[in-house]
């Protein structure tokens, strides 16, 4: 694979999976009234 | 988890990989992350809060947002979506027979393509498993949104992240796996001046998220006044796309590691339904340990199938509580009505064909009508007392309101001018005018003006019904 396949997936693939655990973290956190 | 169970089906799992291997690969992945945000997250929000502000679901939402007299449209996102319900209905089936079929070895000793046309065509099997997707369906949502939907999801979601993460590290781990990787990121750059990548870009991520399906709007229904959504609506977005990325992995290494370039090709040229039940089970029987994967992923189908299935029956459930029929004579009228508009479905795969493209192409129109509402509403005005409520803590940007002002009715010209091109040029030339034609403009634009004419008809009486807002 290509330099900017290699760079295009783990920029995507961090991204979104990065993203969603990180979504995921902040909804399991609790109510801070 | 609910909302993430609702938009995690099966079109991440056999449309996603083939379309991004299709459309320039990595640039593919650009223009439907871009759609993510300029379509998919504003309209999801909107849904949220059109739920949680009126207590409605799609039927009676619209009418109390911006009047009476308009809400034929918000009963047209909830018909649409029952469409697509019942014949939905049938793909679970579909996964379901083919889950079964792994267990046994009905798959192994035959040819791929024959078992596919036996049992599409010469068998009433998929009425069998039409009915039985139906009626489990009708049982979770019978037990009622937490005990039924919260619960069923807690399991089905997990599991299937779980199945998909299984099937992604088998794939990859193929000699050959490289290829679709390759394949799937590699940067076609020239693709990005492609219309083409764009809107296969828009309608992926629009259907895959569930925007514009009235199915966050019925959920948002049931939140609490001191919940905020805005979280959840990102979530479900990249809880939605983080599963493509793993199905396309799984399916897309598979396939390159099996196949030569020119054959795998091929595979991903044979649609939704060709990939995943003629292909997948032959490429699968090639690989070590091949029955047991293929028992997973038909596994992992199913339970994306069904997740979305029964946010759909839900729906449709509340569509008949606020017409004003009970909970408990709305979820068994639901499975038999779907039950038995399914059925042409189950019975030709050309009818099955017709309704896809027809009420698929249909949540544009849904979108639409709910970027409508909300403008007519007032942009600004929705997101700064629908969404951003003093409970909510994490406020959305002004973005939102450009973007469903200006981006979502933009799309939504370019991307019905773009299919009905296709219509025209590719897939019908001689009779793309016709109304009894699979996939003509004739047969989607008289059946949606049938159903916005039969809604226009009952409009008041249906707005009196649901208690729509009068005036305006």
């Amino acid at each position: 694979m290509s330099l900017s396949g290699w760079i295009m997936m783990t920029l995507v693939l961090a991204g979104i999976w990065g993203g969603f655990v990180y979504l995921l973290y902040q909804s399991s956190r609790p109510d801070q009234e | 988890m609910a909302s993430i169970g609702m938009a995690v089906g099966t079109g991440n799992i056999w449309r996603f990989p083939r379309v991004a291997a299709e459309n320039g690969g990595g640039a593919f992945l650009i223009a439907w992350l871009v759609f993510m945000f300029a379509w998919s997250i504003p309209l999801v929000l909107t849904e949220f809060a059109l739920g949680k502000h009126t207590r409605k679901g799609p039927a009676g939402a619209i009418g109390h947002l911006i009047g009476a007299k308009h809400n034929w449209m918000g009963a047209f996102v909830g018909i649409c979506t029952c469409f697509i319900m019942f014949y939905y209905s049938v793909v679970t089936g579909w996964c379901l027979k083919y889950f079964f079929a792994t267990l046994g070895s009905g798959l192994a000793n035959t040819n791929a393509e024959t078992y596919w046309q036996n049992f599409t065509t010469t068998s009433n099997e998929p009425m069998f498993y039409h009915l039985l997707a139906m009626a489990v369906g009708c049982l979770i949502i019978s037990r009622g949104v937490v005990k039924g939907i919260e619960r069923t999801n807690r399991i089905l979601v997990p599991v299937l992240f779980a199945l998909l993460a299984v099937a992604a590290v088998r794939a990859i781990t193929l000699p050959g796996a490289i290829k679709g990787l390759e394949f799937l990121f590699t940067p076609v750059w020239s693709e990005l001046l492609s219309h083409k990548v764009w809107l296969e870009a828009l309608s992926q991520s629009a259907w895959s998220v569930g925007a514009a399906w009235g199915l966050v709007m019925t959920y948002g229904v049931y939140l609490r006044k001191k919940d905020d959504f805005v979280l959840t609506g990102y979530t479900t977005a990249f809880g939605d796309y983080s599963a493509s990325l793993l199905a396309g992995i799984a399916i897309m290494c598979t396939v390159f590691a099996v196949l030569p370039e020119a054959e795998a090709r091929t595979a991903l040229a044979a649609g939704n339904e060709g990939l995943t039940f003629i292909w997948l089970p032959q490429l699968f029987q090639a690989i070590p340990a091949g029955k047991l994967f293929l028992a997973l992923f038909f596994l992992a189908l199913s339970f994306a199938a069904m997740s979305s299935l029964i946010a759909m029956i839900e729906m449709a459930t509340r569509i008949g509580v606020d017409l004003g029929i009970s909970r408990k004579t709305a979820v068994p009228l639901v499975g038999v009505v779907g039950f038995v508009l399914g059925v042409p479905s189950a019975w030709k795969m050309g009818f099955f064909q017709n309704q896809d493209w027809v009420w698929g192409l249909g949540l544009m129109v849904s979108g639409f009508f709910i970027a409508i509402a909300v403008i007519k509403f007032g942009a600004e005005r929705f997101r700064n007392e629908l969404i951003n409520t003093p409970e909510e803590r994490r406020p959305i940007g002004r973005w939102y309101t450009y973007v469903i002002t200006y981006l979502v009715p933009l799309e939504f010209v370019a991307l019905m001018v773009w299919w009905f091109y296709q219509a025209i040029k590719v897939y019908d030339p001689e009779g793309w005018w016709h109304p009894f034609h699979s996939f003509s403009v004739g047969t989607a634009v008289l059946q949606w003006a049938v159903l916005i004419a039969l809604l226009l008809l009952v409009n008041r009486w249906w707005a009196n019904r649901v208690g729509a807002k009068r005036g305006n």
